[in-house]
């Protein structure tokens, strides 16, 4: 050995000692700080996956609470209201198709029957048939029956499990969670469960990028320790899929299991490796635990296995035993490489950290981006977090200024918080309310809040969490809603007439306290029954057809109908009967008003007025014999002073006998009391015996009474001597207004299968406003008239109401020179019809053409001609129903713009006879129709069309249409 | 020809006795009541009575079937007088057996032209 190298020696082995102790210290150092990045990162990773998860409970907690409030909820509980179903259901599926994440959203009631289901699959939400809807299985059932002992607002949460299809878990699994809530109806009467089967996809993604940021694996253990999220799928859902029962985490790891079995978070390193932990509860904080509290605690579990560890060890070590060979050389080189080390180390630290930045990012865009505004605060009142839509909510501009604030002055009333708080935490489960919440401008919103209390690694309460929406619009619009119907309910519940609303079948979907008593049934038991219950029907008489006629001609006027009473009496009532379109759709709504003490009035009215009339028939026929006796001389002569004033007393009383006579007449027409019978009738004759009747009082008048011949084959259908009363009060107006020495002339022509008699006078006239008003009752030409002309003018009233019957018209025009043509027709005696389609040879049948425009009539008549129709014209409404009624025509063509009155008026009046009701109508007219009017305008087979639409050609095809119709029924050859 | 007149009605009587006596120049015997114009009837065998319908105690058509029940007054034809002139009312009233009706108030100087036609003996 020579000196040197024993120097070298002597030298080099404490270099050497100094080298490995350095190696061995730089070791420790770099493995600890090693270890403790490890450690830390896996915290960071499962703390940050069970934010996550927790956040992700939040959501799916709130979507709860909001469901739960719908307003179809209440009602769709009661078994019986198909209708608000049907609305819930559509409801269920919009909030199906917006979330996406919930397999299904169902009502069930008490009864764990399904009211409603929605069901979400493939990316498509359905409503699920009733006929589909089940009974809750025995193993939900206990899960529905826990949920419908909780006070609502609470969320119950079963554990998550795997969607099944047909007995067997689908593949790949589809993990899901159940949440449910109980509801009430708002009496309270009626409870029931919301359902929503979460698809937990989210959930489980959110621990996979958790786990990006995090060495090792990302495990989701139930309590038992079974992996809803594995290192391999296979040994997934152990707990669910039988030949994986062993896969366990207790199994696999026995001691690591029992450290975090017990804890609520933290880390620890075993043999097999470095653990991070933390408890996450089911559900949210806000959440009950099906099973009771803390039934289900579940673990998320930072695993990176013991051989990841040691190579890191390892790698150190090695580096370590070159290095102190290497530094004896040149520490130089050794200082670089551990420099190169740091850096190495200092750029994996710095993408673990981008990692979870990253993570963080996507958690922090998560809470931002909710539309809820989510918070939390300390217990004491200190915000220390919360997104953009809680400073919308709250109208902030600036964070700064939101954390600044206590957080009870959000509150309008600030006790709020208080009493919130303390719920929380005596309770320890969520609270959903609707809040009444102030803005920083001071104004109020109402905010569905959910809160809950966030628990510590300890267990203890730490924080308080919130999510808040918005729900004043809805609120207030609620509340709105409220007061206008409850100012419409007592409006309906406390007006007097009856009131009732029914669909277009006549289904009752509306009585009001008035109607109720009017019918005697409660409004229960008439809402969802048939108009007809309530409507006493004619003897025989279709109850659908019935209300049909009914509803059409009761539209838009007062009609009078007989009601029945629950108790069977049958009364009359008058019924104003209109539409109104609502927004599920047309409904008929009808006010009444009970008339049976009306009609006892007018029955007493009337009585009144024919005893009264009787008790004067007796003084009256004393003073008129007296008088009668006296002027006949039989008691002796009378001076001619005293006989003619004994003849004025005669022509009085003889006056107030007819006048007597009048109003018992009247009344009798009015009443429908007055017999008529109709018979065949010669006109001749009735103009005879009316001529007879007036020819005294002519005589005296000086009025020259004119007959023209009138052909003994004019018979009408009359009451003969009703018609002779017609035609006497007739004549004695023209003579009494005609001057001495004029004329009055009396003929009978003939119009459309009507007899019309006509009286005309050299008189003045009656101006033409006043053409109607002296056919009602009490009115003469002029006011003056009747104190010098005698009578009230009862007479023509009556004449009027005479023709009425006989179904004839009765009117007046100028005659041809000066003076009045009194008119009124007659329906012809029809033994056959007459042959007035003559000139068209072989005709088809016979059309009525009702139009005031003459020169289109002889368009139509002309091309019907071509068609071989025969064709008969009237054109006014009178005409048109007096031929209908003597010509019994094929098919109606009818305008309704008529000179007096209105083609309705037509169809109204052949409604009413039988042999006419069926018959085919074509309304021609100038504008187009509504519906609506188009329902009122319907005989037999009835077509519409538009004068400027349709050409003549479509017009005579309509008609011979029509006309086949006839045929098929049988009709005339 | 005599006529008996049964109607309760003072004036009515007295008129109607002028109008067949003095008018129409026939034998006038009158009573105030169905009972009493039955006795009368009975008493006076007249060749026709006329009978007001609405009296108290027993009407007209009471006091007709009580006179077609007596064989000694059953074959006297009956007209009545009526304040109603209702058709109806007219055609009950010949139902029951009258000869005819007259309605009130009548003209006191053909009363008597239009008993004479309705017994056919004008």
């Amino acid at each position: 050995m020579s000196p040197i190298a024993s120097r070298m020696l002597r030298l080099g082995l404490p270099l050497a000692a100094l080298v490995v102790a350095g190696g061995v210290l730089v070791e420790i150092v770099l493995e600890r700080s090693e270890l403790n990045l490890l450690e830390s990162r896996q915290d960071a990773g499962v703390d940050l996956a069970m934010r996550l998860f927790t956040f992700d409970m939040a959501s799916v907690d709130s979507d709860l609470a909001a469901v739960s409030t719908f307003e179809e909820i209440a009602p769709a509980l009661d078994p019986e209201d198909v209708y608000s179903r049907a609305r819930l259901a559509r409801a269920f599926l919009t909030f199906a198709s917006s979330k996406r994440v919930y397999e299904q959203v169902r009502l069930l009631g008490s009864d764990g029957r399904e009211r409603v289901r929605v069901s979400y699959r493939d990316g498509r939400a359905t409503i699920v048939p009733e006929s589909e809807l089940r009974e809750a299985d025995a193993h939900e059932r206990g899960f529905f029956e826990e949920a419908l002992k909780l006070p609502p607002g609470t969320v119950l949460v079963s554990s998550l499990k795997l969607s099944v299809e047909n007995g067997a878990v689908v593949e790949p699994p589809r993990p899901l969670l159940r949440l449910v809530t109980s509801v009430t109806s708002e009496e309270g009467g009626m409870r029931g469960v919301v359902s929503l089967d979460y698809l937990a996809r989210d959930l489980l993604g959110n621990l996979e990028s958790a786990s990006k940021a995090t060495p090792g694996a990302m495990l989701l253990l139930d309590r038992e320790g079974y992996f809803l999220r594995g290192r391999v799928p296979d040994e997934e859902w152990g707990q669910l899929i039988s030949p994986r029962s062993e896969k366990r985490f207790g199994v696999a790891f026995p001691d690591a299991w029992k450290v975090i079995q017990a804890g609520l978070g933290g880390g620890l390193m075993t043999s097999s490796g470095s653990f991070a932990f933390r408890t996450v509860r089911l559900g949210s904080p806000l959440t009950e635990t099906f099973g009771g509290s803390g039934g289900q605690l579940w673990k998320i579990v930072s695993l990176v296995p013991a051989g990841e560890v040691v190579a890191a060890r390892r790698r150190f070590l090695g580096v370590v035993a070159i290095g102190d060979v290497v530094l004896l050389m040149i520490i130089a080189t050794g200082v670089f490489f551990v420099a190169t080390q740091r850096a190495r180390a200092d750029e994996k630290e710095r993408r673990a950290l981008s990692h979870l930045r990253e993570a963080e990012e996507r958690y922090r865009l998560f809470f931002e981006r909710n539309q809820a505004g989510v918070y939390r605060s300390t217990l004491d009142g200190k915000l220390l977090e919360c997104n953009e839509a809680f400073l919308k909510l709250f109208g902030l501009e600036t964070r700064e200024e939101a954390l600044e604030r206590p957080t009870a002055s959000f509150y309008a009333d600030e006790r709020d918080r208080a009493r919130i708080v303390d719920r929380l935490l005596v309770e320890r489960k969520a609270v959903n309310e609707e809040i009444l919440f102030r803005r920083r401008d001071g104004s109020t919103r109402w905010i569905l809040a959910s809160m809950g209390l966030v628990f510590g690694a300890d267990g203890s309460p730490g924080m308080l969490e919130g999510v808040l929406v918005d729900v004043d619009d809805r609120r207030r619009a609620e509340e709105a809603l409220r007061a206008s119907e409850a100012r419409l309910h007592a409006l309906l519940d406390n007006m007097l007439g009856g009131l009732f609303m029914a669909d277009p079948r006549g289904i009752l979907e509306l009585v009001n306290p008035a109607a109720e008593k009017m019918f005697g049934y409660t409004s229960a038991e008439l809402v969802g029954k048939y108009l007809g219950t309530v409507l006493s029907l004619p003897p025989g008489a279709d109850p659908d057809v019935f209300l049909r006629e009914v509803l059409g001609k009761s539209l838009g006027k007062v009609t009078e109908l007989e009601g029945k009473r629950k108790n069977g009496e049958i009364f009359p009532f008058e019924l104003s009967l209109f539409q109104v379109d609502t927004p599920e759709g047309r409904r008929f709504a009808g006010s009444i008003v009970d008339v049976t003490e009306r009609r006892e009035v007018d029955r007493l009215k009337r009585e009144f007025v024919s005893s009264i009339s009787h008790e004067l028939r007796t003084p009256l026929t004393s003073i008129r014999g007296s008088l009668g006796l006296l002027a006949g001389g039989v008691l002796g002569p009378l001076s001619p002073d005293a006989a003619e004033i004994v003849a004025v007393a005669e022509r009085n009383v003889v006056r107030l006998i007819g006048l007597i006579n009048d109003i018992l007449d009247l009344e009798r027409l009015e009443g429908g009391r007055l017999e008529m019978e109709f018979e065949s009738v010669e006109a001749a004759a009735i103009v005879e015996r009316a001529l007879e009747a007036v020819r005294g009082f002519a005589g005296q008048s000086k009025v020259v009474l004119v007959v023209e011949p009138v052909s003994a084959s004019v018979r009408v259908r009359a009451d003969a001597d009703r018609l002779v009363q017609v035609l006497v009060n007739l004549v004695s107006n023209a003579v009494k207004f005609s001057p001495a020495g004029g004329a009055v002339t009396v003929r009978v022509a003939l119009a459309l299968g009507m007899a019309e008699f006509q009286v005309e006078d050299r008189g003045r006239g009656v101006p033409p406003a006043l053409r109607e008003a002296i056919f009602e009752r009490y009115r003469q030409v002029e006011a003056s008239d009747s104190r010098r002309k005698g009578g009230v003018g009862l007479g023509l009233a009556i004449c009027k109401s005479i023709v009425e019957q006989h179904g004839g018209a009765i009117g007046v025009r100028d005659a041809a020179e000066t003076g009045s043509l009194f008119w009124f027709r007659i329906p012809l005696v029809s033994t056959h019809r007459p042959s007035l389609s003559g000139s068209v040879k072989g005709a088809r049948g016979l059309a009525l053409l009702v139009d005031d425009d003459e020169e289109l009539l002889a368009i139509l008549e002309l091309r019907l001609a071509q068609d071989r129709i025969a064709t008969q014209r009237a054109t006014s409404a009178g005409e048109a129903i007096a031929a209908a009624h003597a010509l019994k025509p094929d098919v109606l063509v009818l305008d309704l713009g008529l000179p007096d009155g209105n083609g309705s008026q037509v169809v109204e009046a052949l409604r009413q006879d039988k042999t006419l009701r069926d018959l085919p109508l074509l309304i021609y007219t100038g504008r187009d129709l509504l519906q609506s009017e188009r329902d009122q305008l319907v005989l037999g087979p009835t077509r519409y069309l538009t004068k400027s639409r349709e050409t003549e050609d479509e017009f005579c095809s309509t008609v011979r249409d029509l006309l086949t119709q006839t045929r098929k029924k049988g009709g005339p050859v | 020809l005599k006529i008996l007149i049964i109607d309760d009605e003072d004036d009515i009587r007295r008129i109607s006795r002028l109008a067949l006596g003095r008018v129409g120049g026939m034998d006038v015997v009158d009573a105030a009541s169905g009972v009493s114009g039955l006795a009368l009837a009975i008493a006076e065998a007249p060749d026709a009575i006329l009978l007001d319908v609405m009296m108290p105690g027993r009407d007209g058509p009471e006091t007709l079937s009580l006179l077609r029940a007596d064989p000694r007054t059953a074959h006297i034809p009956v007209i009545f007088l009526t304040a109603k002139a209702m058709a109806s009312e007219v055609e009950r009233l010949r139902a029951l057996g009258a000869a005819g009706v007259l309605t009130k108030p009548f003209d006191p100087m053909s009363l008597a032209a239009n008993v004479r036609a309705i017994l056919g003996t004008g």
